[in-house]
């Protein structure tokens, strides 16, 4: 997939230039290459926020929820942290990882779905709990599983 | 709301207005006595509402506790043409889920105390940073911002005081370890999220340089029921060296999972028990209170009333307030290697013991649940995380030890016969 600079550039000039908004901008513009950040994607950064680039990648990549390798179009994380790995967030890990035949990790052949493990994430009242892009869904039963994924395929 | 946090008790504060206004909209909240704390404030003299916090006895509470009203007083008394709130909302800790519900659920609660803070220090721009991970509350915070600054709650001239506040959403990336204040501030400046080596505190000498309030979420929104109904209305409430109501949080081995607002004068199996349903799949072993570096508890401890003084003496702490219940068909070094992992992936790698050390803990720990460890190993590990106690520059380093220490003392035999 090409990156698209003129998005990144609309991007910055969506909001102000005050500091304070880098985190803000990086998420957005990573949705808009498609769940990563490209190497062209993040000289662009560089260039428009007047940062040198070895500080754009030492900040990309000390945030787990940034990628610098391809993901797929849908990220699914399951919560391995535990309040939900005692009601059964490892065997939801293992069922994902054979319906979707990935590793933690990994993206799906047809790029649709990464999997990842996320560290909590403020669902343990309804534990287990994996979010889905920006869905989050707690109590997660195994039978339900495929029903869910349904929804994204 | 979407989110899906059962409320199993509430003693009408905090909680208020959490699933009985709709969170997005304005008039409801201001029909229901919101935003009567800021017209009251924006009359006070500045140091009439520091003084009316510390004395109600408000502590943090986002783990460490420290009395509101004191902090404030930095700020206050520093002299700078810019200071900065912040709000911190990097919720990370397993087992909270707190601060969410009250964003999603009530977030003119927030911003009403933010700009009752602001106001009170005279800062002039603030920040509520939200873990990125917490989508709908990153939607309801902005929609609320944008609301409020319609009704001239936010903005300039705020009421017609004079006053200005200006507030924004910063977002987290996914790291933990921005929840530690001077962490969050570098993250917001553009930075990796490594913590600040201390001194200069915040309060005198935080983002980008200037004086800065770093509060919790939950301290936050106590601030306009402190205005509105006074410190002594607020001491009355609980144990009187832990004012006010707490938010605790149930999970793990319960039969009713939920959130609790209640005042701090219950033991947590009290708490367990009366909201909580007890515990299922068989008897409490243990609880680990307030997220993955908080303390080890043993059903014994459980049954005392844990104020803030009773934690001091003996040097443990309800931190954010989880409460997460292990049966006694759970393994405790199962327990161990999700923290330790937890931790190792966690830590921000910038000071050298919390680095290794938290790599050698998960290794250890590793080798017992794989039937391997001795007697040794175990002495190394007691030493190791006694030194981990000392000498990290940050709380995660120091604090991240907690439970494998009290594991030890409770459940040595356990461990060895692994
Ligand atoms: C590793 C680490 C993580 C922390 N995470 C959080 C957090 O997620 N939320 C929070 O409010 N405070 C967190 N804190 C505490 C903050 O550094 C700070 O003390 C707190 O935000 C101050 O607010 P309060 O006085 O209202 O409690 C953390 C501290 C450490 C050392
Ligand atoms: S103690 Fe750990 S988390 Fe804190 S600064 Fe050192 S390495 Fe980073
Ligand atoms: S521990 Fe899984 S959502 Fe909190």
């Amino acid at each position: 997939m090409s990156v698209n600079l003129e998005r990144i550039r609309e991007i910055f000039s969506d909001y102000s230039p005050e500091k304070g908004n880098f985190m803000v901008l990086l998420h957005d513009v990573q949705k808009a290459c498609g769940n990563w950040l490209p190497e062209e994607a993040l000289m662009e950064v560089s260039k428009l926020a007047k940062m040198p680039l070895n500080k754009v990648y030492g900040f990309v990549s000390f945030y787990t929820m940034f990628s610098t390798q391809p993901r797929g179009k849908h990220i699914i994380r399951v919560c391995k942290d535990g309040p939900c790995a005692v009601k059964g967030s490892l065997m939801l890990a293992d069922l994902l990882m054979k319906e979707l035949d990935v590793d933690m990790g990994e993206t799906t052949d047809d790029n649709h779905f990464t999997l990842e493990e996320t560290a909590c994430i403020g669902t343990c009242t309804a534990s287990p709990a994996m979010m889905i892009d920006d869905e989050v869904y707690g109590n997660v039963a195994p039978e339900s599983l495929n029903s869910i994924l349904k929804k994204y395929r | 709301m979407k989110y899906n946090a059962k409320i199993l008790s509430t003693d009408n504060v905090l909680l208020k207005n959490v699933g009985n206004i709709d969170p997005l909209k304005i008039d409801e909240y201001i029909a229901n006595g919101g935003y009567e704390a800021l017209k009251k404030a924006v009359t006070m003299d500045r140091k009439a509402i520091i003084d009316s916090v510390s004395d109600s006895g408000l502590r943090g509470r986002g783990g460490a506790n420290f009395p509101t009203g004191r902090k404030w007083l930095f700020t206050y008394n520093a002299t700078a043409d810019q200071k900065y709130l912040i709000i911190n909302a990097d919720e990370g800790e397993p087992g909270t889920v707190k601060d969410r519900i009250l964003m999603e659920g009530d977030p003119h609660q927030i911003i009403e105390g933010m700009v009752i803070a602001a106001y009170a220090i005279g800062a002039t721009k603030g920040f509520i940073y939200i873990r990125g991970e917490y989508n709908d509350s990153i939607k309801t915070m902005n929609a609320a911002i944008k609301q409020a600054e319609e009704k001239g709650m936010l903005g300039k001239n705020i009421l017609g005081s004079g006053f200005d506040f200006e507030m924004r959403v910063a977002m987290g990336g996914g790291a933990y370890i921005c929840g530690e204040e001077t962490a969050l501030i570098d993250s917001i400046e553009g930075k990796r999220g490594e913590p600040r080596l201390k001194p200069p505190y915040p309060p005198v000498e935080g983002l980008f340089k200037k004086p800065t309030i770093v509060n919790n979420v939950e301290t936050i929104a106590n601030v306009p029921h402190i205005i509105a109904k006074g410190s002594e209305w607020f001491r009355s409430l609980g144990a009187s060296c832990s004012p006010g109501t707490k938010l605790f949080m149930l999970c793990g081995d319960i039969n009713e999972p939920g959130i609790v607002e209640t005042p701090i004068d219950l033991s947590f199996e009290d708490v367990i028990e009366k909201f909580g349903k007890g515990a299922n799949g068989g008897e409490i072993k243990f609880a680990q209170i307030g997220g993955s570096s908080g303390n080890i508890f043993t059903p014994e401890m459980l049954k005392k009333v844990w104020t803030y003084e009773r934690c001091c003496e003996f040097k443990v702490s309800y931190g954010t307030g989880s409460i997460f219940v292990c049966n006694d068909s759970r393994s405790i070094v199962d327990h161990l290697l999700t923290v330790a992992e937890f931790f190792e992936h966690e830590s921000c790698g910038k000071c050298t013991p919390c680095r290794e050390g938290t790599h050698r803990v998960k290794q250890i720990i590793e080798d017992f649940a794989f039937g391997e460890g001795t007697v040794s190993d175990l002495e190394i590990l007691k030493e190791l995380c006694l030194i981990m106690k000392r000498s990290p520059i940050c709380g995660l380093g120091q604090a991240c030890v907690n439970p494998v220490l009290d594991a030890i003392e409770y459940f040595k035999g356990e461990i060895l016969a692994n």
